[in-house]
């Protein structure tokens, strides 16, 4: 059984008249299966932040079926955890407390802040888990939140665009530590990003969305080793992706509206 | 007197510093000594005009009547303040009588006011439904209570309360339902994915969210019952307060004492706002980072 799954799955969007609907996913198709680093890629606005929140549970589809283990997913829950594309610390809270906040109650203190403790030492905070999160650079923020949904043992991450926001050099080293993280403890992860390179480094599998209404345009797999990221391999895979996003990229520009009578 | 200590000026060492910090001394802030100045300019005016008027009354309108001088209350509030008492009780009595129906105004509305606002915040129907009678209570000026305060409390403390927590309510709602539902989606997400409950969610990420807006609506709540409270004291028939104070020095011709009333009704109000809630305002900002925007 996959670990998530996509049957048929149209998304659309009432605008604020109520008088129009705008198809943002039309019929995906998509399984995620155990242990697969998933990345999700295409063009902005084309519904990848879509894809994850109707995986996540935040909204449902408009037609169609997803689910998880089996199950339609009706609602957000903690085994699905997720990485968002904003910066989404409590502005109030210092590093401990925002890692602490989504735990499990059932847990004594003690044992949150050994978890605590452990999650900031693994994305290498341990020197700043007192400071709030205004005192801390992008980079450092989102690494508190992967950390906070990490200590939670999510089941499957769901990671949206986590480093978009972020410089090159930055961007490049956090790849690196999600690669290291991921090949420690094989977690099931759906990964959005809009950069070929990072899908290339990362993903097990790359899977290439059309903007406007997104639709699966390709699939490329990738194995589960380590890679060499100027080998002729992925650099002739860079080149097929890419020349596969770039004619939809421009045939795009008018979008499907449909009207409600 | 010197408010302000010579501070270091950072250009000036700032190539002579090893290490990345500067130590500059801990002076009093150069915008609490300016905003002290203004302060005290303000309430010299106010005394300086109340001086011209109550001269030029003295002098040339009655001559039966005097208009106390500044110097004749402030004396007479001296007096009070030792504790020589008026119409029975002290000015300490006074002043506790109108404080506890105030207090217990005041949190009896708080608390209803932020019932009606978390509720409001639940849903988008809930907010447009609860609005109508937010509203209507909002634009009903407290004294016109009156007839429903005395059908349901009679003469005494608890009309005196009723009309004091009535115009706190909106202000609160208003503000609990405003702050509540401008927390981030990002936020909620956050709550859903986790293992806390949803009350959970409420007590430590939605109100500690929403707390600028709630702490700006109580403000506007403590000014207008500190205000109706007096206003209050005066008609509905109070044996003890300020504002009773107030009404019975008026018909008694004690215009003097019915002064230090005021003064004192000026200065607690002044505190509560300028002090207490001004304070609490800051401080929140503060601990909301002044990053509200680079969080989003
Ligand atoms: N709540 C909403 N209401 C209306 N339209 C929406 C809503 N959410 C998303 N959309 C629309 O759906 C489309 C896809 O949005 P989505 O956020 O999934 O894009 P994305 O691929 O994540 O883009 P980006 O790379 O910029 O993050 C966009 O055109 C957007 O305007
Ligand atoms: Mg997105």
């Amino acid at each position: 059984m996959s670990v998530i799954e996509m049957n048929g799955v149209y998304k659309s969007y009432l605008n604020r008249k109520r008088d129009t609907a705008t198809i943002v996913l039309r019929n995906i198709d998509l399984r995620i299966e155990e242990n697969e680093f998933v990345c999700i890629v295409g063009p902005s606005g084309c519904g990848k932040t879509t894809i994850l929140n109707l995986m996540a549970g935040f909204e449902r589809p408009t037609k169609g079926s997803v689910t998880y283990r089996g199950e339609e997913i009706t609602a957000p829950s903690f085994k699905r955890g997720v990485v968002f594309q904003e910066y989404s610390l409590l502005p109030w809270m210092d590093v401990r407390g925002n890692i602490d906040f989504p735990l499990d109650r059932k847990l004594s203190a003690d044992e949150r802040g050994k978890i605590v403790d452990k999650y900031i030492d693994l994305v290498g905070l341990s020197e700043h888990k007192d400071q709030r999160p205004n005192h801390l650079s992008g980079g450092m923020k989102q690494r508190v939140a992967i950390a906070r949904t990490l200590a939670l043992r999510p089941d499957v991450l769901l990671m949206d665009e986590p480093f978009s926001a972020l410089d090159e050099q930055t961007r490049k080293h956090l790849d690196q530590e999600i690669r290291d993280i991921w090949t420690k403890d094989r977690k099931t992860v759906v990964f959005v990003t809009h950069n070929i390179n990072e899908a290339l480094l990362l993903g097990t599998r790359i899977v290439m969305l059309s903007s406007s209404p997104g639709q699966i345009l390709g699939e490329w797999r990738l194995g589960t080793g380590p890679r060499d990221m100027s080998s002729k391999y992925i650099s002739d895979l860079r080149d097929e992706i890419i020349s596969k996003l770039e004619p939809c990229a421009c045939a795009s520009a008018g979008k499907k509206v449909i009207t409600i009578e | 007197m010197q408010l302000r200590k010579k501070r270091t000026n950072v250009a000036d060492v700032i190539d002579k510093t090893d290490g990345n910090k500067i130590y500059l001394g801990n002076d009093l802030p150069r915008s609490l000594s300016v905003s002290l100045l203004y302060f005290a300019l303000g309430v010299i005016f106010v005394v300086v005009v109340w001086q011209i008027i109550a001269s030029t009354y003295n002098a040339y309108w009655s001559s039966i009547l005097t208009f106390p001088t500044p110097v004749e209350a402030f004396g007479k509030l001296g007096e009070y303040i030792g504790g020589t008492k008026f119409l029975r009780y002290t000015m300490w009595e006074h002043l506790s009588g109108s404080l506890l129906r105030w207090m217990v105004g005041f949190t009896v509305a708080v608390a209803i006011g932020l019932t009606a606002g978390i509720l409001m915040s639940t849903g988008e129907r809930m907010y447009r439904f609860g609005m109508v009678p937010v509203s209507i209570l909002q634009i009903i000026p407290g004294l016109a209570w009156l007839p429903v305060t005395i059908l349901l409390f009679g003469y005494g403390d608890g009309a005196a309360i009723f009309i004091i927590a009535i115009t706190v309510i909106s202000p609160v709602a208003i503000s609990v339902s405003t702050g509540l539902r401008r927390v981030p989606k990002v936020y909620k997400h956050i709550a859903e994915t986790s293992y806390r409950s949803r009350l959970d969610t409420l007590l430590e990420i939605r109100l500690p969210f929403s707390l600028p807006d709630i702490v700006s609506g109580l403000r506007i709540g403590m000014a207008n019952s500190w205000r109706m409270l007096i206003a209050a004291e005066m008609v509905v028939g109070v044996a003890r307060g300020l504002g009773f104070a107030i009404q019975m020095s008026t018909d008694n011709l004690d215009y003097l004492s019915a002064f230090t009333c005021i003064i004192i009704i000026c200065v607690i109000g002044l505190m509560l706002d300028k002090l207490l809630f001004a304070n609490l305002e800051r401080h929140i900002r503060n601990r909301m980072g002044a990053d509200e925007e680079a969080e989003r």
